[in-house]
C-alpha cells in the first residue's frame, strides 16, 4: 500500500515548550518481572508517536501506567506539568487522557448507540441533542447504519472502531491507541490509518502501539522502540528502519 | 500448676478455633479455592455429611466408620451434582453462585420435609479430660489433631502425587492440560467429588457437637467463606493453614476476653480489614512478596 | 428551562433507552394495571387487600436488588439484612417516639436512612477495597448471617433501646403502624400508601437508570475498566447504587413491620435471604417491573402452597431458581415478552411482505 505522507505533523505548538506527557524513569514490576524499566519519554502537544517492539516489550503495561491502571513502582508520570503517578484512572480520563485497549473493550450487551451514549453521557446536558451527535461521531469512525446492533455482535474490526469512537467521545487531548489495527484486513487498516491521520491533523496528540510495520509506514510517525521494558532507541521511521539492531530484535537474534 | 492450667486452656481454645475454621473450609478450599466455583451449597454438603453419619451410627455402625461412610456418600452426591448441574456453570461465576444457592435451598428444605426440624444427635465420643482441675472435651482435641493430619494429607495429595499435580494443572489452565492429554472433564468431576467428600467429612466430624437441623450448615458457611476468601492466592492449602491460624488466634483471643459472639464478630472484622489492605488475600500477598524476593 | 419542558425531560428520561418496556402498548398496559390496583379495595375482600399490601411491601427490596444486580451486575445476598435493619430501626424509633411526636415519620425516615448508611459503609469496604464479582456476594451473605446471629443474642432486659426490647430470637413485638398524625395506617389506607409508594418508586428508579448516573451504573456493570477510563468514578457509582438498594430494602422492612407489628432475626436468616434473589432472578433482573410482578406472583404462589398444607413451597422456589438459571438466564418475564414481541413482529413482517408482493414490490 502506498502511503503518501504529506508530512503535516504539527510540531509542538506549545509556546512554553513543555511536553504534554512526560515519563521520567517509570518502572513497573510484577512479582519478579520488570515489565517497564526506567522508561523516559516526552510527548509534545500535537505529536503522533508510535511505540513498537516485540511481544513482552512492556508497551501495553506502559499504556496502563499512563492511564492509571498500574501505579509505577518508581519514577513519575507527568501530564501538563503535574505529577499524576498516583491519580485515579477516572480523574486522568477527566484530565483528557483516553485509551483504546489492546483487546476491544466495549459494552457487548449494549447497542452501538447505547455504547456512545455511555461515552458522551458524562458531559451531556440535554437528552435530545445527543442523537445526531452520536450518529455523526459513528460516521466519523466509519460506523454507519449499525447503531442498533448489539456491540457484542458486530465484527472485530467494527468493534475496534467503536472503541476508538468511545475513546474519542470524551474529546481527549491525549489519545492512546493500543494496536488499533489488530485483526483488521488491509483495507480496514488503511481506513484506521486515515482516521488517525485526520485526528492528528486536527491537533490531537496520539500515541499508538503497533506491531504491523506496514501500518506504521502509512503514518510516518516518530517512533520509540521498546525492548525488554527499556527504551531501545528513538527516531523517525526511516532511521528506525535502517537501524540494524532493531531489525535483529524483531528477527529474534538478540 | 495454675500456670500450666492457664496455658493448656489457652492452647485448647486456640486449637479449637483454628480447627473449626480449617475444617469448615476444607471442602470449599478445593471447590472454590482450586476450581473457582462459589459453592453456596457448601453448608448443605456438610449438613448431609452430618445427617448421614448420625443415621449410620444410629443404625449400628461405629462412629469413625460412619464418618468415612458419610464422606463417601457426600462425595458421590457431589460427583452426580457436578455432572448434572455444576459443569454448566464453569467460568460463569455469578450464575454458579445463583445455581448453587438454589441447590442449597432445595437440599435444606428437602431435609426439613424428610427428617423434620431437628435430629437427635449422638453423644460426643471420648468424654472429657481434666487438666489442672478444669474439664476439657477430648473430642475437640482430637478434631484439632485430625485437622492437622488432613492438612498434611491434602498437601501431599495435591503437591506430591501425580493425580494432584494433574488436577491443579487442569484447574489452572484447562486448555493446556487438555492438550497434554489430561481428561479435564473427568478431572473436574473427580476434584469436585473430593471437595464434596471433604465437606461431608467435616460436617460429620462436627455432628456430635451440636443439635442437628436442616440449617446445620449455615453456621459453617460464614467461617468457611471467610477462611477461603481471606486466604486467596493459588496456594490454597498453605493459604488456608496460615489463615486458619491467624484468624483462629484473633477469634480465640477475643472469645477468651469477651465471649464467643464477640469472637465471631472480631473474626469478621479482621477479615474485612485484611481484605481491605490485601485485596489478593494473605496467600496472594505472600506469593507476590516471594516472587519479589527471588 | 420552564416547567413543562422539565417535566417532558423527566418523562423522556423515564422512557430512556436503558429501560425495558418503552412502547406505547407497554404504557397503556401499565396504566390499566395501575388503575385496576387503585380500584382493587373497592371490590376485593379486606383479607385480599391486606394480603396484597403485604406482597407489595416486598417489591421495594426487589426493585433495589434489580437496580444493583440487573443494572450494576452486583449480586447481593445481603438485602434481607437491610430489610432487618430497616424493620428494627423503625420499631425502635416508633416505639420510643410515637407518644411524644404523635406520628411515625421519624421512624419511617430512620428505617430508610439508617440502612442506606449501613449499606454505604459496607459498600465502602467492598468497592473501595476493590473486592469484585462473587466476593461481593459472599461478603454480603456473611454480613446477613452475622447480623442474624447478633440480633439472635439480644434476648433479655440488657438489650433495650429506650422502651423497645430487641428480644433475641423471639424478636421485637408491638411495633406501631405507620402514623402520619391522626391514626395508624391500616387496611385500605395502608394499601393505598404502599401502592402509591411502589408506583412512585418504580418511576423514580426508571428515571434514575436512564439518568446520567444510571447510565454510568449500567456501564460499570457491563465493563468497569472501559467505564473508568471514560471518566466515571465507578467506585462511587457502585457504592451509591448499593446504598440506594439498602435504603429500598429498609423501606420494605419498615412496611413489613408496620404491617405485622413484629420482627424476628429469622427475617435475616439464610432461607429468607434467598427470597429477593429468587424473586428478581425468576422475574428477570434487568427489568424493575418484572421484579415487581414476580415478587407479588411468587408470594401468592408460596402462600397458596402453605395454605393448602404443602411443605414444598421453598423446594419449588429453589427448583424454579435453578431452572431459570439453567434455561432462562434473562428471567421468565423478559423471555416471555420477547417471544410475544417476536411473534408480533413476525406477523407484522408477514403482513408487510404480503402487501408488498401484492403490489409487486417484493424482491
Amino acid at each position: 500500500m502506498n502511503a503518501v505522507a504529506d508530512s503535516h505533523r504539527t510540531v509542538n505548538p506549545a509556546a512554553n515548550g513543555q511536553p504534554l506527557l512526560q515519563l521520567r524513569d517509570v518502572t513497573k514490576r510484577f512479582g519478579g518481572l520488570t515489565a517497564v524499566n526506567k522508561v523516559n519519554l516526552d510527548i509534545h502537544q500535537g505529536d503522533l508517536h508510535f511505540l513498537i517492539g516485540p511481544n513482552g516489550a512492556g508497551k501495553s503495561t506502559l499504556f496502563k501506567t499512563i492511564v492509571g491502571y498500574h501505579k509505577p513502582d518508581s519514577g513519575q508520570v507527568i501530564y501538563k506539568g503535574n505529577d499524576i503517578s498516583f491519580v485515579e484512572p477516572f480523574l486522568r480520563a477527566r484530565m483528557g487522557i483516553s485509551i483504546k485497549f489492546q483487546t476491544p473493550s466495549v459494552y457487548p450487551d449494549l447497542t452501538v448507540f447505547q455504547n456512545m451514549v455511555v461515552a458522551l453521557n458524562r458531559r451531556r446536558t440535554a437528552v435530545d441533542n445527543v442523537r445526531q451527535e452520536i450518529l455523526d461521531r459513528l460516521d466519523a469512525v466509519g460506523l454507519h447504519g449499525i447503531e442498533n446492533m448489539a456491540a457484542g455482535q458486530i465484527s472485530h474490526g467494527q468493534r475496534q472502531w467503536l472503541e476508538i469512537g468511545l475513546a474519542l467521545a470524551v474529546d481527549p487531548e491525549l489519545l492512546l491507541l493500543d494496536e488499533p489495527n489488530a485483526g483488521m484486513t488491509p483495507d480496514e487498516t488503511a481506513r484506521t490509518a486515515e482516521i488517525i491521520r485526520r485526528l492528528n491533523k486536527d491537533g490531537m496528540t496520539i500515541i499508538v502501539i503497533a506491531h504491523d510495520m506496514e501500518f506504521v509506514r502509512m503514518l510516518e510517525p516518530r517512533i520509540t522502540v521498546l525492548h525488554l521494558g527499556r527504551v531501545f532507541t528513538q527516531g523517525q521511521l526511516c532511521e528506525i528502519e535502517r537501524n540494524e539492531e532493531v531489525q535483529q530484535i524483531y528477527l529474534g537474534k538478540k | 500448676m495454675q500456670l500450666f492450667g492457664e496455658i493448656f486452656g489457652a492452647i485448647y481454645l486456640y486449637l479449637d478455633s483454628m480447627a473449626f475454621l480449617f475444617l469448615s473450609a476444607v471442602g470449599l478450599i478445593i471447590i472454590l479455592g482450586m476450581m473457582g466455583i462459589t459453592n453456596l451449597a457448601h453448608g448443605e454438603f456438610m449438613m448431609l455429611g452430618a445427617y448421614t453419619a448420625v443415621l449410620a451410627t444410629r443404625a449400628g455402625l461405629p462412629f469413625p466408620i460412619s464418618v468415612v461412610f458419610a464422606s463417601l456418600m457426600v462425595g458421590l452426591f457431589g460427583m452426580v451434582l457436578e455432572r448434572l448441574i455444576i459443569r454448566r456453570f464453569y467460568g460463569n461465576l455469578l450464575q454458579s453462585l445463583v445455581a448453587t444457592w438454589g441447590i442449597s435451598l432445595i437440599i435444606s428444605q428437602g431435609m426439613l420435609v424428610l427428617m423434620g426440624p431437628s435430629l437427635q444427635t449422638i453423644r460426643m465420643p471420648l468424654g472429657g479430660i481434666t487438666v489442672a482441675g478444669k474439664a476439657y472435651a477430648a473430642y475437640r482435641l482430637l478434631l484439632a489433631v485430625i485437622a492437622i493430619g488432613l492438612l498434611i494429607v491434602m498437601w501431599y495429595v495435591f503437591h506430591r502425587t501425580k493425580f494432584g499435580m494433574r488436577a491443579r494443572g487442569a484447574m489452572q489452565n484447562a486448555e493446556i492440560a487438555e492438550a497434554m492429554g489430561i481428561n479435564t472433564s473427568r478431572m473436574y468431576q473427580f476434584t469436585f467429588g473430593i471437595g464434596s467428600a471433604l465437606a461431608g467429612f467435616a460436617g460429620a466430624l462436627y455432628a456430635p457437637t451440636t443439635v442437628l437441623a436442616p440449617l446445620y450448615g449455615a453456621s459453617f458457611l460464614a467461617p468457611a467463606f471467610v477462611t477461603v476468601v481471606v486466604s486467596g492466592g493459588a496456594n490454597v492449602i498453605q493459604g488456608a493453614l496460615i489463615t486458619s491460624v491467624l484468624l483462629g488466634i484473633i477469634e480465640g483471643t477475643s472469645s477468651r476476653l469477651y465471649g464467643t459472639f464477640i469472637g465471631r464478630m472480631a473474626l469478621l472484622a479482621a477479615a474485612m480489614v485484611i481484605l481491605r489492605v490485601l485485596p489478593t488475600g494473605i496467600s496472594g500477598y505472600l506469593e507476590t512478596r516471594g516472587e519479589r524476593a527471588r | 428551562m420552564n416547567k413543562t419542558s422539565r417535566f417532558s425531560n423527566f418523562l423522556n428520561t423515564v422512557n430512556g433507552p436503558f429501560s425495558i418496556g418503552r412502547s406505547a402498548v407497554f404504557w397503556v398496559a401499565f396504566l390499566i394495571v395501575t388503575g385496576y390496583l387503585y380500584f382493587f379495595p373497592r371490590f376485593a375482600s379486606r383479607y385480599d387487600v391486606i394480603n396484597l399490601t403485604y406482597f407489595m411491601s416486598w417489591t421495594f427490596v426487589a426493585m433495589g436488588l434489580s437496580l444493583i444486580w440487573g443494572c450494576g451486575n452486583i449480586l447481593s445476598f445481603g438485602q434481607m439484612a437491610f430489610v432487618g435493619i430497616g424493620g428494627y430501626v423503625y420499631g425502635i424509633i416508633a416505639i420510643n417516639t410515637l407518644d411524644a411526636v404523635g406520628n411515625t415519620i421519624p421512624a419511617l425516615l430512620g428505617g430508610i436512612i439508617i440502612p442506606f448508611l449501613v449499606a454505604a459503609l459496607l459498600g465502602y469496604f467492598v468497592f473501595y477495597g476493590r473486592v469484585s464479582g462473587v466476593y461481593v456476594s459472599i461478603m454480603t451473605l456473611v454480613f446477613t448471617l452475622v447480623l442474624e446471629t447478633f440480633m439472635g443474642q439480644t434476648a433479655g432486659d440488657k438489650w433495650r433501646v429506650g422502651k423497645a426490647l430487641l428480644g433475641g430470637y423471639n424478636g421485637m413485638t408491638n411495633i406501631p403502624s405507620i402514623n402520619f398524625g391522626s391514626t395508624g395506617l391500616k387496611g385500605a389506607s395502608l394499601y393505598y400508601f404502599v401502592l402509591t409508594l411502589m408506583v412512585v418508586t418504580y418511576l423514580l428508579l426508571r428515571y434514575l437508570v436512564n439518568s446520567k448516573y444510571g447510565v454510568g451504573l449500567v456501564a460499570t456493570g457491563s465493563n468497569p475498566d472501559r467505564t473508568e477510563v471514560l471518566g466515571y468514578n465507578i467506585r462511587l457509582i457502585q457504592l451509591l447504587a448499593f446504598a440506594i438498594a439498602g435504603g429500598l430494602a429498609g423501606l420494605s422492612g419498615v412496611l413489613y413491620v408496620a404491617w405485622g407489628h413484629y420482627i424476628t432475626p429469622s427475617t435475616m436468616g439464610l432461607t429468607n435471604a434467598s427470597l429477593p434473589v429468587i424473586w428478581v432472578a425468576v422475574g428477570g433482573r434487568k427489568s424493575m417491573l418484572a421484579a415487581i410482578i414476580s415478587t407479588i406472583v411468587l408470594q401468592y404462589f408460596t402462600q397458596y402452597l402453605a395454605v393448602t398444607g404443602s411443605e414444598f413451597a421453598l423446594i419449588i422456589l429453589g427448583a424454579l431458581l435453578l431452572i431459570v438459571v439453567l434455561y432462562m438466564p434473562a428471567g421468565v418475564i423478559p423471555t416471555l415478552a420477547n417471544c410475544i414481541g417476536k411473534l408480533g413482529s413476525k406477523r407484522r413482517q408477514e403482513a408487510l411482505s404480503n402487501s408488498q408482493s401484492r403490489r409487486g414490490v417484493g424482491a
